[in-house]
């Protein structure tokens, strides 16, 4: 996320969201969940500018 | 501070692309055949979407929903904002964030697989979703957004930047069509195991 620009990344939900599903997910060996996160583009030009 | 670079898996990028478009055109067109992720509105409902978000997004978008997340659960979109829905596959998104826009706001959803798209655009002009007129959809991908720069207040996605591996590319896109200040609300998978490169090249590990 910084890396893009971003600041003020948070993660602010995770939850196992394949549980139950009509097929098995072959991922879900690496553990995935689902999650919500947010960050913002920084209000001033040039700052956290995204890195090349 | 020093950023470490992120590496691009090496993975067949077309071959990758034409097989979640395969995936999900299935979803949109034959939405009920069971897959490895949830579904439709019980989907919606685990994932805290509210009835009244709900009320107006036709069932053909609802029943097509793929989200791993909420991004609404991490901020309304207000009043005569824009927004960009990343992926926005049938529509739900997009016709949720148009609804909460108003008529001054404006929406834009973008997404690669044709029949999701038609999916979208038809719920868009069904009486249900009239007021939502704001809301228009290209086809496009994450790591090319078909958006002005610094266009967008929001730009929200759900489930989609875990399908693409170049993922700084992807966040590098929403950052330029965002204008300055403009926030990120994403829903999305976390993986807490660390994933072996070979099976970063593996196409059916991407799609399930």
């Amino acid at each position: 996320m910084t890396a893009a620009g971003f600041h003020g990344f948070e993660i602010t939900w995770r939850a196992d969201v394949f549980s139950g599903a009509p097929q098995q997910s072959s991922a879900a060996k690496f553990g995935t969940l689902g999650i919500n996160f947010r960050a913002m583009k920084p209000a001033h030009a040039g700052a956290g500018a995204a890195a090349d | 501070m020093t950023i470490k670079p992120i590496a691009v898996p090496d993975v067949d990028l077309e071959g990758l692309r034409c097989e979640i478009r395969k995936e999900y055109a299935e979803v949109a067109i034959n939405p009920s055949k069971g897959f490895h992720f949830h579904t439709g509105r019980p989907l919606a409902r685990m994932l805290g979407y509210e009835d009244a978000w709900l009320e107006h997004v036709p069932d053909a978008s609802i029943e097509s929903f793929a989200g791993t997340g909420n991004p609404f659960a991490l901020g309304l979109i207000l009043p005569g904002e824009r927004v960009v829905d990343v992926g926005c596959g049938g529509g739900i998104d997009s016709l949720i964030a148009g609804r909460m826009a108003g008529p001054t706001g404006r929406v834009v959803g973008v997404d690669m697989t044709p029949e999701m798209l038609a999916k979208a655009r038809a719920s868009a002009e069904s009486p249900a979703a009239a007021t939502t007129s704001s809301v228009e959809f290209r086809r496009g991908h994450a790591e090319e957004l078909p958006v002005e720069d610094g266009w967008a207040d929001v730009v929200i996605s759900n489930g989609v930047v875990n399908l693409c591996p170049d993922k700084l590319q992807v966040l590098r896109e929403m950052y330029r069509v965002l204008r300055p200040g403009g926030r990120l609300q994403i829903g999305d998978i976390l993986v807490q195991k660390p994933v072996p490169d070979s099976a970063k090249r593996d196409i059916d590990l991407w799609k399930g």
